[in-house]
């Protein structure tokens, strides 16, 4: 989303103004919309694949509306992403453990004695 | 001397789940000692072997886990449990391929019992995880 900044802008200014200045502008939304859409079709050809595309297209994005942001901004969706990866990793480990734990629990109850 | 001990179905499964609890605490030794009681009372049973397995696995000790594993399937071929566990011991010794092998009989024997969902989750997590 691009924030227009106007150094003309005078102080006697209306809220609607202030609203106008942080709206984005067309070009924008069709930009993030077109980031969404290929972030999808990528993941269905390669999963994992679209969250690539779709941040790089946003950090450029954002790159260009703010240049000294751009580097922060990608480093921020590098970690969010590793982050992420973590947190499928622990749900991942934890289901497994709770499946195991239910796995023991139903081999002693329907233990044989023979 | 001769002992003459039949215990109920109740008290193997409160030893068993005794020896799991130790297993957890890392009392391996006495994990070890309750479920080697379970096999001296159930000596047919895979179970006590696959959990003796299991004490031997989480202390490191693959080889030992390996051994006890494959004499429960001489208990019972038809050990979903013992599979599960053969595939989650291969997918901690690099084998993937040889795990992914364990896990797909493990679920043909139990496809909708809780071996059958382990040996998926872990296929699963076999999955998600890359080796190096």
């Amino acid at each position: 989303m691009g924030l227009n900044v106007d150094n003309n802008t005078k102080t006697g200014s209306t809220a609607n103004d202030a609203l106008n200045q942080i709206k984005p502008s067309k070009g924008d939304v069709f930009k993030s919309v077109l980031g969404s859409v290929a972030r999808g079709a990528a993941n269905i050809l390669l999963p994992g694949l679209g969250g690539v595309i779709g941040g790089g297209i946003s950090s450029q994005l954002l790159g260009s509306a703010m240049p000294g942001l751009g580097t922060d901004v990608t480093q921020y969706l590098a970690l969010q992403r590793q982050m992420q990866q973590e947190q499928i990793t622990f749900e991942t480990m934890s289901t497994v453990l709770k499946i195991r734990a239910d796995s023991e629990m139903s081999s002693i109850h329907n233990m044989v004695l023979k | 001397m001769a002992w003459n001990i039949n215990p109920s179905r109740e008290e193997v499964a409160f030893l068993m789940e005794a020896g799991f609890l130790l297993r957890d605490l890392r009392k391996y030794e006495e994990a070890r000692e309750v479920f080697r009681g379970v096999r001296a009372l159930a000596p047919k049973s895979e179970v006590p072997e696959v959990a003796l397995g299991s004490v031997a696995f989480q202390q490191g000790d693959f080889e030992g886990a390996g051994r006890h594993y494959r004499r429960a399937l001489e208990l019972n071929r038809s050990s979903a449990w013992a599979y599960a566990y053969l595939g989650e011991l291969a997918l901690f010794e690099m084998s993937k391929e040889q795990a992914r092998g364990y896990f797909k009989t493990a679920i043909d024997l139990d496809p909708r019992g809780d071996h059958g969902k382990l040996a998926r989750a872990l296929m699963e997590f076999a999955d998600a995880v890359t080796f190096s």
